[in-house]
């Protein structure tokens, strides 16, 4: 027994520190931003926290920036320009900026393996207006120290609303990698930034939710998303075809949706996912069939008959994912996932790496048909 | 003789097994190499196990049939079997270096990131020489303490990235050419049949012969099991062509947890764990060939002979971290074609000696 125990004990002498460090010689990066550099191919910004900063906040937030040529090259030029030594470790957010996005060069920039620095694969990735320092600086504020609200902008914002799109990089590496689906990225943008194009057609605030312009303590939103065609980003989605997009590759669970009723009146309901999305592809055709549960709020203003008001939102919803669709196929943009389907039918590595599923794409037809279940029991909201 | 083989029981010598065999099957292999045909690895695990638990049925009816415990019994003073029971030996050592290697790697690039794997290594150096030279009793009751803690930080492993498993990453399942998977399953020897090889090494600690095949049996198929679930698991997080290029996959599928998720810090003290599993594998596998080598050529101790297979074993690990071109071919070839040195000589071993004609006696 004493032997066991003897046993048992020596492995806890591996908990031990091999080269220990004083943890006030660290400052931690919470978010890194790439963008298009001046002198450099790439500028890269890290939004610094410091414990024990001022006395009201315990913790100081800063941006620093450098160029540099790759990876590794900025994270030795961060460390030498800044006091303490940087840890990368509890970095949560990678932005990349929308010029570099658009370009897909980024990819030759953030192949970098982990461990070295000690980024997590579990980041967040959104693609950020340049310049990425004052997107970042307009998530500092002192009524939010700890930047939690940037977890909660994208993190929660797609749980609750399905406005945006959360993303992490493993996913994102996959989506570059694998060739079975594109990736949609959350969208940051400063709030004074005007209207972007909406893919679908029209403009829209993507980054305050697609509709207004906000004054708030933080200067910096997420909302609506970044599509891209494998490395390269094609376009931007607002928070509702966002949401579209979501309830077809399943992220969805719930959001609310404005629908315009015949006698021009406006009617809001809230969407939750009932099952999973249905999807079947075969010979170029696929379908797709969607199962959702709409409360409508205020139904006492409504003065459509049930049977008439699903049928109306059903047609409607079904028209707008055939234009998101639409769109999305002229931009060569997978981001419904279809090609995750078309891999299921191989039984052979080499014969689904030779297929060249993009051409198969652009000639895909797809027919969408949704139904809805409607209720008049809303459920509590977030804010409630 | 101080072989300190002991005596030991029948959950004891399962729970070793089992350890073993889940350590093989998960963190024994080369991600190039058990990926490169796509997202099948569970399947190939699968089959792999059953082809090891054939090779111990037959190994264990040959025991019976002539008589014996163990493997040792099977050799004899055959010169030839004595050396195929070398290269037995070198499976093992070879099975024993796979899973710190690996656990090696993962530790340098994500935990003690500025440490180099020597200072690791010499960590784990003398852990592995003290179990392999305290002898089987030691560490299979070990194994039986450490199984359910384990079993427990499996399950919390697995489960905590539930969230992240998606069915469309398995595809394709490469199911177009069944010989294939066979093949795949044959080379995965190096890792399946260890634990059993091991037993069948030890097998005069258990109470007898039906002991042992039935504790063979219930650590191989639990092992086995658990093993291609979390294998599965994998390939459901992860798609093949992204663990093909993964070092550490099982650790990278723990570090997948989202920042909010109560359980983030869980891959740190799962790892230590694991890497305790880990230690208590090769041991095992070490002190196997031991044993094999102590009855094989009659040397009556085996600590100095645990001494010097725990010094060749940690040697072999730290040159082989040296990437260079001929350590990277070498590895290939240790993870690809290892497998011959149990597939080979195994059977061989099984035959039934020849027996030989008595001298006719002298003519008057």
């Amino acid at each position: 027994m004493r032997r066991i125990g003897l046993i048992l004990f020596l492995p806890l002498m591996l908990f031990g520190c091999m080269q220990s460090k004083n943890i006030d010689e660290y400052a931690y990066v919470l978010n890194v931003g790439v963008e298009r550099g001046t002198t450099m191919p790439y500028l890269v910004t890290a939004l610094v926290s410091v414990p024990g900063g001022t006395e009201d906040t315990k913790v100081t937030n800063t941006v620093i920036t450098a160029e540099a040529r790759t990876f590794s090259e900025a994270y030795e030029t961060l460390n030498a320009i800044y006091p303490s030594r940087l840890s990368f470790s509890r970095a949560s957010l990678l932005a990349i900026g929308e010029d570099l996005a658009q370009s897909g060069e980024q990819d030759a920039f953030l192949n970098f393996a982990f461990g070295k620095p000690d980024l997590w694969p579990n980041l967040r990735v959104v693609v950020a207006k340049p310049p990425i320092r004052d997107v970042f600086e307009g998530w500092i504020s002192e009524a939010d120290p700890s930047l939690r609200k940037i977890k909660t902008a994208v993190g929660d914002l797609s749980g609750v609303s399905g406005m945006t799109a959360d993303t992490g990089y493993s996913t994102y590496l996959e989506a570059i990698g694998d060739k079975r689906f594109d990736v949609m990225l959350a969208y940051a943008g400063e709030n004074e930034y005007g209207l972007q194009p909406d893919m679908v057609g029209g403009e829209a605030y993507p980054y305050t939710g697609g509709s207004l312009l906000t004054e708030s303590a933080l200067k910096t939103s997420t909302a609506g998303s970044a599509v891209f065609d494998g490395s390269r980003m094609v376009g931007i989605l607002d928070g509702r075809h966002t949401m579209e997009v979501l309830m077809v590759t399943g992220a969805f669970q719930k959001g609310e949706m404005h629908f315009t009723l015949p006698d021009g009146s406006a009617m809001r309901a809230a969407l939750y996912r009932m099952r999973a999305p249905k999807i079947r592809l075969h010979n170029g055709e696929a379908s797709v069939e969607l199962h959702l549960k709409a409360d409508v709020f205020d139904p006492e203003t409504v003065s459509m008959e049930q049977d008439a008001l699903k049928a109306l939102i059903e047609e409607r919803l079904e028209t707008e994912f055939s234009a998101v669709f639409a769109a999305l196929q002229r931009a060569n943009s997978d981001a419904m996932g279809f090609g995750r389907f078309r891999a299921e039918q191989f039984r052979d590595v080499k014969a689904w790496e030779a297929c060249d599923w993009k051409s198969e794409y652009r000639a895909l037809n797809v027919t969408f048909s949704v139904t809805v279940m409607l209720s008049h029991e809303r459920r509590g909201s977030e804010t409630e | 003789m101080n072989l300190r083989i002991g005596a030991f029981g029948k959950q004891e010598s399962a729970a070793m097994v089992l350890i073993a065999a889940f350590f093989g099957g998960c963190f024994a292999a080369d991600s190039r190499l058990l990926f490169e045909n796509g997202n099948a690895s569970w399947i190939i695990e699968i089959i792999s196990t059953i082809q090891a638990l054939l090779l111990f049925e037959a190994t264990v009816w040959a025991l019976r049939v002539r008589g014996g415990n163990d493997l040792s019994a099977l050799i004899g003073d055959s010169h030839v079997k004595r050396a195929l029971a070398v290269f037995l030996m070198l499976a093992l050592l070879l099975a024993a270096m796979q899973p710190l290697q690996r656990f090696l790697l993962t530790m340098t690039q994500y935990v003690f990131v500025e440490s180099k794997h020597v200072t690791a290594c010499l960590y784990l150096l003398p852990c592995l020489f003290l179990l392999t030279a305290l002898g089987a009793e030691t560490l299979v009751r070990t194994a039986r303490i450490l199984l359910p803690i384990l079993l427990v930080s499996i399950a919390a492993a697995l489960l905590s990235g539930i969230g992240q498993y998606h069915l469309y990453r398995i595809h394709p399942i490469p199911f177009a050419e069944p010989a294939n998977l066979f093949t795949l399953a044959g080379g995965a020897q190096i890792r399946a049949a260890p634990p059993l090889l091991a037993l069948l090494c030890i097998g005069e600690g258990t109470q007898d012969r039906m002991a042992m095949r039935s504790a063979g049996r219930i650590g191989a198929i639990a092992g086995g099991a658990l093993a291609a679930l979390a294998l599965f698991a994998l390939s459901m997080t992860f798609t093949y062509t992204q663990l093909k290029d993964m070092p550490a996959p099982f650790y990278r599928m723990l570090v997948e947890v989202r920042a909010e998720n109560p359980t983030l810090r869980l891959d740190r003290a799962v790892l230590f764990l694991w890497l305790g599993g880990a230690v208590l594998t090769s041991a095992f596998y070490l002190y196997a060939a031991c044993v094999l080598f102590c009855k094989t050529f009659r040397v009556r101790d085996s600590r100095p002979v645990a001494l010097c297979f725990s010094g060749v074993a940690a040697t072999l690990i730290l040159v082989l971290f040296y990437e260079t071109e001929t350590t990277a071919k070498i590895l290939e070839h240790l993870y690809r074609d290892a497998w011959m040195l149990i597939g080979l000589p195994f059977p061989l071993i099984l035959l039934k000696p020849r027996r030989r004609k008595p001298k006719c006696a002298a003519s008057v």
